[in-house]
């Protein structure tokens, strides 16, 4: 099977049609130099520490308003370092370190460009935390002394308090004495570091050793098999992040939902994953089999979204649409209430389906899931009346009708 | 914000642009020329007024550079802004045939294909195209960035300024819109329902 997108080939533009539209482009921009941003007055390499600091004063006079973006600065440290005070933090840059300071919102990110940096952060309660981007790692801090370098490797060494480094989904939280180091994505040339020390080790140890997430406390990293292992187990033993590992949501589910899924499609759908039944289920009538064994029809499609989400989309077609379109997103809240073991909400999207639009195009399956739902509970009268329904309007003779007229029977 | 390893670059190329540098509109042009026509070509279905929406993609581009504020990679900013472009281009022309062009043009459908499955796939394109035309633009867009262009849900939600949700909607929308249009015709059936992403 094949993408959609590979059947549509995108035909290029001739060269000299886009040298035509590069020329229109150029012809249009504005004759004279506008004035630059107020951010921008800061040349963008600062090369020594007296530049930083005088942009860091330009950029800190800049109003703090919750919602602005203040846009970037950067920094590109002289060989002697540089220190620079941003006001909530402090960044004493090592010699020919280069980063650029963003301040979305409240919030202070810091682009690690090249080199190493120290930062003492001040406490960030009731703001957002201060993170650092070295290659394709996130240091988030709220308020602590910590130093990142990024060369060959990312590093990070925690002084005091505590941060948080995340990479690739992996989380390792640091506390102070712990260093956190791991090759690169993308390298840079160390620039404090001779031209020759770079080779050696880190070839050595690069691909194996020293993996994703692998963490050193209080001491260097050696590749050593065992620091390895302990990392891993503190890693599994860490709160899982993914949605859906240990939320409400599965609780809300239990078994019975769980279950229904797999047979609803024949396949066992991602986040929920069966394990071995903690209990024997009790024996199941042939009645409440056959009616289990009968799929119910899908809603409409919406994508790869699951739960509260896919609630979201169709409540909101439920709500803003008409017609058939309605119809369609009352049939898929029942849906996915019920997958999600919500019992009594699939039966109010299933009542309100029903008087809303008696001649829906979901009616067949709308009738069936509620005699699912009820009969499954228990053989009573509302299964009863829901049987009869469905037998009235889609007729006793198919496999489901079939049912139903046992059910209609059944004590 | 999102942090890749062209943002410092990004940032360079910008303030060169906003301080007047002709060569620094041109290498951004040239960088950026490439993903902003596909796209646009995936959303229209062809060439013929690309020459216009490429100028104003990047007119706007240029006039709007000193507000970007690098809360966004340059080139998701840039694209929301071919986005927007494209938006308002298929509002202004309303519902339309498909540009000849893309009957004609062989280049639209993959090259390993051959005889009678290559004309199939041309006719398909066109009708998906035709199809869409019959679509709002705003799900049309949606649908044309997430099936074709390949991009996520979130992706096209932050291009097209929408939530998630109505994003969603939006999707449904056009899928509804296609299903109803194929039923009855089997050679677009054949490229949709022979591909994994379509209605």
């Amino acid at each position: 099977m094949t993408r959609l997108g590979d059947r549509v080939h995108v035909v290029p533009l001739e060269d000299e049609r886009l040298a035509r539209i590069e020329r229109a482009i150029v012809a249009g921009l504005p004759a004279r130099r506008p004035a630059r941003p107020p951010w921008r007055a800061v040349a963008p390499w600062l090369v020594a520490a007296t530049v930083a600091a005088a942009a860091v004063v330009a950029w800190r006079v800049v109003p703090r308003r919750a919602e602005a973006t203040v846009a970037p600065v950067m920094v590109a440290a002289g060989h002697d370092g540089a220190r620079i005070d941003l006001g909530d933090a402090v960044v004493v840059a090592g010699g020919g370190a280069s980063f650029t300071v963003v301040r979305p919102g409240d919030a202070v990110e810091i682009v690690l460009a090249a080199g190493r940096i120290d930062l003492q952060v001040a406490s960030r309660k009731g703001r957002s935390p201060l993170t650092v981007h070295a290659d394709d790692v996130d240091v988030v801090v709220v308020g602590t002394r910590f130093s990142v370098a990024r060369a060959a490797e990312v590093e990070v060494t925690v002084t005091e308090g505590v941060v948080r480094v995340e990479r690739g989904g992996h989380v390792d939280t640091l506390a102070a004495g712990d260093r956190w180091a791991q090759p690169a994505r993308i390298a840079v040339a160390d620039p404090a570091a001779a031209p020759a020390a770079a080779p050696g080790g880190d070839t050595d140890d690069a691909p194996g050793a020293r993996r994703d997430g692998d963490r050193v406390a209080g001491g260097v990293a050696t590749g050593d098999g065992d620091a390895i292992e302990v990392l891993h187990e503190r890693v599994a033993t860490a709160p899982p992040d993914e949605p859906g590992g240990t939320g409400s949501d599965r609780d809300d589910r239990g078994d019975r939902g769980a279950s229904r899924g797999d047979e609803r499609d024949g396949t066992t759908r991602g986040g929920s994953a069966h394990h071995p039944a903690v209990a024997p289920a009790p024996p199941m009538s042939e009645l409440e089999r056959d009616i289990r064994d009968q799929p119910l029809a899908r809603p409409v499609d919406i994508g790869d979204v699951r739960g509260q989400q896919a609630l979201e989309v169709y409540t909101r077609m439920a709500i803003d649409e008409t017609g058939a379109a309605a119809s369609a997103g009352y049939y898929g809240m029942a849906w996915v209430q019920l997958d999600r073991g919500r019992d009594n909400d699939a039966l109010r999207a299933l009542t309100t389906y029903q008087s809303r639009f008696p001649k829906g195009d979901e009616g067949e399956a709308v009738r069936w899931m509620e005699l699912r739902i009820r009969c499954l509970r228990k053989v009573d009268d509302a299964c009863r009346r829901a049987a009869h329904t469905y037998i009235e309007h889609d007729g006793g003779d198919g496999p489901r009708g079939r049912i139903a007229s046992r059910v209609t029977a059944a004590h | 914000m999102a942090v890749s390893a062209a943002y410092i670059e990004d940032v360079v190329l910008v303030d060169r642009c906003i301080g007047g540098e002709q060569a620094a509109a041109r290498d951004l042009f040239r960088r950026h020329r490439a993903r902003v026509h596909a796209s646009l070509f995936r959303v229209l279905g062809g060439n013929r007024d690309m020459d216009d929406l490429m100028q104003e993609t990047f007119l706007q581009v240029f006039q709007s550079l000193p507000q970007w504020r690098a809360e966004a990679s340059l080139a998701t900013w840039i694209d929301r802004i071919a986005v927007r472009v494209a938006y308002r281009w298929l509002r202004r022309r309303g519902p339309a045939p498909p540009p000849l062009e893309l009957f004609d043009d062989d280049a639209v459908v993959p090259a390993s294909l051959g005889g009678v499955r290559r004309q199939l796939a041309r006719d398909g394109v066109r009708r998906l195209y035709a199809a869409l035309d019959q679509v709002t633009p705003a799900a049309r867009i949606a649908f044309t960035l997430h099936e074709i262009d390949g991009r996520s849900v979130a992706e096209v939600a932050e291009l097209t300024g929408a939530t998630v949700t109505a994003t969603k909607v939006r999707l449904w929308r056009a899928r509804r819109q296609l299903d109803a249009v194929k039923a009855g015709d089997p050679v677009l059936r054949e490229l949709l329902d022979g591909t994994g992403g379509a209605a």
